[in-house]
């Protein structure tokens, strides 16, 4: 179990020191590709066409003989190039990167008091092991070139070389540590990284050099036998094959090359994981298990509240094995039962999502279960309602109506308060929509975007949940209330009847009204807060029209020759206020969610995320985000966009802005000394989702990343999480279809 | 100002637009594709101009195909599309803040030099090794791959890219009296390079797919704009797969995202005959404080690339001998390639199939596929249900990268929904002599053969280089380890998987180029009216544009400060 070490390590810059620092770690720090490490794995390019491709060191006499025509041989280019730091050297670290956030000035929107911010040298890193170690390692391999680097910085010893273990003082002083951090391999440590991949080489190769390898077994020739082969195939042949058999032999000559291969260094057989990914679900089951005690406790205080809630439980439970009226309640139990079972079983069952086609492979299967489940989900409303109702008639000594007509009533209470719930809805929808809150709060303007009908259909599932919450106490003190108007005969029956409805209308409208009321509220005043933002700052959307480009921080993806590791790096200033408050809020909430919830390798439905670090600096003032991620910039920012994680990139970038220079509002012709994050609706929705303004305000944001250094850059998170998972699996034992799904894997 | 010039319709008008968009000139079965270099500003509007009506929109080419075109162009021998590049734009005088609102890909060009040894976009696009920009043959970069200035004799044409010119024609004669017409002194134009494209199969003169060199049925799946007559007549799940918003393919519409691409616009002091229609402002609302240059008109993506047609065959042989030895591979159930009886060219259809995700008929090697359109192609699938692990189709192969459908993360209808925010018309036509397609004996091959790629998009970075960038060229697609298109890949030493039951069995590829990247460029297309109004730029901008571009033009980091007046970001 190991937790990884993550170290930040931030110094303001010593005065007039930026652009020297900067140039010392882009030309002599940073890690050229084609570095040693490159030329190593492919060793030779080889070109079928030297007149067209210019191949600076042609040797011809390397010619390999295994193509006919003329090639030439290049060897790798700049591999001779010495950098000054030697991270290879360094043989626990993942990443490593330095950049360097410009100085700014903030100015209190409250006060209109400004306060400087220093230039900051970052230096992040990730590596195996605690801190005090990975130091120790980067002085006794980098000493010169960190001094070099350091030098630079306020507060760094004057004569470093007399007194080492000052720098180490000083580097561990100046370790902040994060707001939030995600990493998409949690746990691996660097030597399991690498020979897992290992592993997944040794058995691929293995498995082509013994099956099927045409240039082993000599090409067209095998064309006959593989032929006879087929003929020869009988049923019988054919059972004593059976894959499950196959499987398991083919499963143990993997097993048995991995053990014989002494060059593969796992030391143990089964991968190990830090305790926050494998008892993580611990921690949100309980947090569900909490809710719903609270849910519950609320639910008995209201009980309370009307006067009925011991009585009615305590009757409730005596009179369970008294006649008629537990055929009811088992009734009402069993649906709430079995309608738990059915959802938990739609979910197992299902695809990933609903299938849109008609022609899908589980559409019919889908609506089917759908029709049941909404079925079943009125028929507890129902038949919870009569059931409460028809045992506090017995209990109060009056005959019972029999079983039809109190399901009849309870149906029709609750379409009436159905009906009042959906009036009310409709009726507000003009006056929101003339508040301008319209788009996202009325369906049907919302339904227009798909990304803000999936926010909806969240919304309306808590609110479905909600209403069953309601509709409990409210069930509770309609039966309270009905003992008290006392009863004789049909027609006092008849007369409560309407009492009750009257009473009930009565009820339902005040509470419903008030729910809204409150949620409207909220909507108003967080619409209001987004409209004074709005006027605060330029737009984004003006920015990615003007194409104001930041072609000097993209520096690294000139670099990127299809490795599958990339840094990106972005430096923005927080909103002044309670919104620097809230963004530790957010971030804490992030972290949390990162660490023990989506941990798996996905990060909000993205898979193409390293690691991902936050920092708060200069007291909350300056937002740095530190990312490595798998694939191109347009790709990964698009992912940002697109999918689920655009929630959370709302949550914390929209209390962010970017400084704008004199020059800039000019060309966007705005009178605003910043320009704030795309228009979100409540801080969570739209925004990010609008790619184009989302990705000119990420690219203004972005910070040159200076030197970079990644241990094991051809690999992306998928690759590592499957190699992982090839190790576990191939020491268990499996059923066929595991065993299916291991062998697909390599 | 009348109101209604301040409502702009959300349905494409097609009669301001280059028929190039929507019709792939199936008629004509003789084109050329002609890059020129604007020499004299002035001589050259004047040409624009009077091939302005020559230019054939749409809505043109309907109505010559429909038989109900009237005038002079029922008669025309030739028809004309025009594309301008970046360098075009401003060497016709365009303003220098109207060119800075120009897409950001568009201004560095294909190849952009950079000090910086591999340029981003070289990087981007796969143009490593033999592919790279310093050897094309125009549009490419004065630098070498390794970032040192390129031989001098090399530099063919390097920076004066400035308008590819489309022809159409039934007569060849008819394309090369009309280049051979163009002239530094009467025209103000210098014809750099020329290339005719194949004549059109016999026979497929209404039809519009080809096959290629390599003996695939070649265009098939097009995505569909909305209001094609050709899709109300297709399955509705056909038209989930390939049904994409005008605005990805035309400027000044509802994209995928639902919003409105970004669009060059101009100050409405800069257009006062009100040549262009008034653009929107950020808020989505129309005012007429800016004209809409870019308003049906759109980026198109010119590449030409070298088929080696016995490199191909090589490794279809290799990929074959593969199938012999493992039974899992050959054709799980399908036997409709080839001869049954003859089992080496029924391998060899297989291999090839295998290489490019389709058979050479043009046939899905997916499972569950719907029913054939009307020109005999069928499209009506995705990979997710019924081929997630890529038995049928490999995940590598060349249809299955380019286009993955539902296939990708997280889950079919968000693949599917994301990866139609990445599709691209290809119009692309075949040049070289035709080989005799199927015998897979070609090695010796020679002769420069290929395919003039044209594809059309309103975002290049968000479309073309993205298709290139994350499913192309991207080592990691769906989940593979270090691989690269099947067909497409650059000379890096690669392997090419294809998943079988129960493991993936897979071949080295060596450095083998099946396709050579030979030149390239990126081109604005823009609407008619646009054209009018680059072609009637007034001439005091010429000079203070030259000006403001002075500094070494070609430079990444140097465009951005004098396009943007002098910001210094």
């Amino acid at each position: 179990m190991l937790e990884p070490g993550i170290m930040t390590v931030v110094a303001p810059i010593a005065c007039g020191k930026v652009d020297a620092l900067e140039g010392l770690l882009r030309d002599k720090i940073d890690q050229k590709w084609h570095g040693p490490e490159d030329c190593a794995r492919h060793p030779k390019e080889i070109c079928e066409h030297p007149t067209t491709c210019r191949c600076v060191d042609a040797h011809p006499s390397q010619v390999g003989p295994r193509d006919e025509t003329q090639k030439a041989v290049c060897t790798c280019e700049g591999s001779a190039r010495d950098q000054d730091f030697k991270f290879a050297q360094l043989p626990s670290l993942h990443c490593c990167a330095f950049v360097i956030a410009r100085a700014e000035t903030v100015t209190c929107f409250r006060t209109g008091e400004e306060k400087p911010l220093p230039a900051l040298l970052i230096m992040e890193a990730t590596f195996d092991g605690p801190i005090e170690d990975f130091v120790g390692d980067l002085l006794t391999t980098n000493f010169t070139s960190l001094c070099k680097i350091f030098s630079n910085c306020a507060g760094f010893p004057r004569n470093p070389f007399e007194n080492p273990g000052l720098v180490a003082d000083f580097l561990v002083r100046k370790h902040i540590p994060h707001d939030a951090y995600f990493s998409g391999v949690p746990g691996r440590s660097i030597s399991e990284i690498k020979s897992e991949a290992e592993l997944r080489d040794r058995l691929s190769a293995h498995l082509h050099s013994r099956y099927g390898n045409p240039e082993v077994e000599g090409g067209p020739t095998s064309q006959a036998s593989c032929g006879a082969s087929d003929d020869a195939d009988d049923p019988d042949e054919d059972l004593r094959n059976r894959p499950a058999a196959r499987f398991r032999d083919l499963q143990r000559e993997l097993r048995n090359v991995v053990r014989r291969d002494p060059r593969l260094n796992l030391t143990e057989e089964r991968p190990s994981f830090p305790a926050s990914v494998t008892y993580g679900w611990l921690i949100w089951r309980s947090l569900f298990a909490l809710v719903g005690v609270i849910f519950l406790a609320i639910g008995w205080g209201l009980l309370s509240l009307a006067g009925a809630g011991l009585p009615v439980i305590a009757q409730s439970v005596s009179g369970l094995l008294d006649n008629d009226v537990d055929k009811l309640f088992w009734a009402w139990a069993f649906l709430v039962v079995t309608w738990y079972w059915l959802r938990r079983l739609r979910t197992w069952l299902a695809p990933a999502t609903w299938p849109r086609f008609e022609r899908g492979a589980y559409y019919l299967k889908e609506e089917f279960a759908r029709l049941v489940l909404a079925v079943w989900r009125w028929a507890i409303l129902i038949t919870g309602g009569a059931f409460a109702f028809h045992y506090l008639e017995r209990a109060d000594g009056t005959p019972p109506f029999g079983w039809s007509s109190e399901i009849a009533f309870w149906a029709v209470v609750t379409l009436l308060v159905m009906g009042a719930f959906y009036g009310l809805r409709i009726l507000r929808a003009p006056v929101l929509r003339r508040l301008e809150i319209g788009p996202f709060v009325t369906r049907e303007a919302a339904l227009k975007r798909a990304r803000d009908r999936e926010c909806l259909d969240h919304l309306n599932m808590a609110g479905r949940a909600g209403w069953l919450v309601l509709y409990l106490p409210f069930i509770a003190v309609v039966e309270t209330v009905l003992p008290l108007t006392g009863h004789g005969g049909l027609a006092a029956v008849g007369f409560c009847l309407l009492g009750w409805l009257a009473a009930l209308a009565i009820l339902a409208a005040s509470a419903m009204a008030l729910a809204l009321a409150v949620k409207d509220a909220i909507l108003i005043i967080a619409h209001g807060l987004q409209k004074r933002e709005d006027n605060t700052y330029a737009r984004a959307a003006e920015l990615a029209r003007r194409n104001i480009s930041n072609s000097k921080a993209q520096a690294r993806e000139e670099h990127h020759t299809h490795r599958n590791q990339n840094h990106f790096a972005s430096v923005t200033l927080v909103k002044s206020g309670t919104r620097r408050l809230y963004l530790r809020v957010i971030l804490w909430l992030v972290n949390f969610v990162a660490r023990y919830f989506d941990n798996k390798g996905k990060l909000g439905g993205i898979p193409t995320i390293f690691s991902a670090r936050w920092l708060l600096l200069d007291d909350g003032h300056r937002l740095v985000f530190l990312t490595n991620y798998v694939g191109a910039w347009d790709s990964y920012l698009g992912e940002f966009s697109d999918l689920n994680a655009y929630i959370g990139v709302n949550a914390i970038w929209t209390n962010t802005y970017l400084p704008l220079t004199a020059c800039e509002q000019r060309l966007l012709e705005t009178k605003h000394d910043g320009v704030g994050f795309p228009r979100s609706k409540l801080l969570l929705f739209c925004g990010a989702a609008y790619e184009q303004p989302f990705k000119a305000y990420v690219r203004k944001s972005q910070i040159e990343t200076l030197a970079w250094y990644g241990a094991y850059t051809d690999l992306s998170v998928p690759n590592i999480n499957d190699n992982t998972r090839i190790r576990r699996d191939l020491f268990r034992t499996l059923r066929t279809d595991e065993l299916e799904d291991l062998f697909s894997r390599i | 100002m009348s109101p209604d010039r301040l409502t702009l319709s959300d349905d494409v008008e097609w009669d301001d637009v280059q028929a190039i968009v929507r019709r792939p000139f199936k008629l004509w079965h003789q084109s050329a594709h002609v890059i020129l270099t604007i020499r004299d500003a002035k001589k050259a509007k004047a040409w624009l101009q009077a091939l302005e009506p020559r230019i054939r929109t749409t809505w043109d080419i309907y109505s010559i195909e429909g038989g109900t075109a009237l005038g002079p162009m029922a008669h025309a021998k030739l028809h004309f599309n025009i594309a301008f590049s970046f360098d075009g734009l401003r060497a016709l005088g365009l303003h220098h803040e109207d060119l800075a609102r120009f897409d950001d890909p568009f201004r560095e060009g294909m190849a952009p030099s950079t000090k910086k040894g591999v340029s981003r976009r070289a990087g981007i696009l796969g143009d490593l090794k033999c592919n790279h920009s310093s050897a094309w043959i125009w549009g490419g970069s004065d630098l070498t791959e390794s970032g040192e200035p390129a031989p001098t004799d090399d530099r063919v044409l390097q920076p004066d890219i400035h308008i590819l010119l489309m022809i159409f024609a039934h007569d060849r004669a008819e394309i090369d009296k009309y280049i051979a017409g163009i002239s530094v002194e009467t025209d103000g134009l210098e014809v750099p390079f020329q290339g005719h494209d194949a004549a059109r199969e016999a026979g497929h003169r209404t039809k519009y797919n080809t096959h290629e060199h390599f003996g695939f049925k070649d265009g098939i799946s097009q995505p569909l704009l909305p209001g094609t007559k050709k899709h109300r007549k297709l399955s509705p799940r056909w038209r989930d797969f390939h049904e994409v918003q005008a605005g990805e393919f035309v400027l000044g519409y509802k994209n995928e995202r639902d919003e409105y691409p970004e669009t060059p616009t101009v100050p409405c002091c800069r257009d006062p005959d009100g040549l262009l229609k008034p653009a929107r402002d950020a808020d989505g609302h129309v005012t007429d404080r800016r004209h809409d240059l870019g308003r049906n008109g759109t980026y198109l993506v010119a590449r030409v690339l070298r088929q080696n047609v016995g490199t191909f065959d090589r490794t279809v042989q290799q990929v074959a001998r593969l199938i012999a030895t493992t039974p899992e591979l050959d054709a799980l159930d399908r036997a409709d390639d080839g001869d049954p009886n003859d089992t080496s060219t029924r391998l060899l259809t297989r291999a090839a199939g295998l290489l490019m995700g389709r058979a050479l008929s043009g046939e899905p090697l997916a499972k569950d596929v719907g029913p054939a359109d009307a020109d005999g192609n069928k499209n009506d699938f995705g990979f997710h249900h019924m081929d997630p692990a890529g038995l049928h189709c490999p995940i590598g192969s060349h249809v299955r990268r380019a286009n993955p459908r539902d296939s990708l993360e997280p889950d079919p209808d968000t693949a599917l929904r994301l990866s139609k925010q990445h599709r691209i018309l290809r119009r692309s036509r075949i040049y070289g002599p035709r080989e005799a397609p199927g015998d897979f004996q070609r090695f010796n091959g020679k002769g420069d053969r290929g395919l003039f790629f044209i594809c059309l998009n309103a975002d290049i970075a968000g479309q073309f280089e993205f298709i290139q960038d994350s499913w192309i060229n991207n080592p990691a697609f769906g989940d593979l380890e270090g691989e690269r298109d099947a067909i497409l890949a650059p000379a890096i030493d690669t392997r090419i998987s294809f998943p079988a039951r129960p493991f993936t069995r897979w071949t080295e590829r060596g450095t083998r180029q099946l396709v050579e990247v030979r030149a390239g460029g990126y081109f604005f297309l823009p609407g008619r009216n646009a054209l009018k109004f680059i072609a009637s730029q007034p001439e005091e901008h010429e000079k203070k544009t030259a000006e403001a571009g002075a500094v070494n033009v070609k430079d990444a980091d140097a465009l951005q400060p004098s396009d943007s007046g002098g910001c210094d970001a």
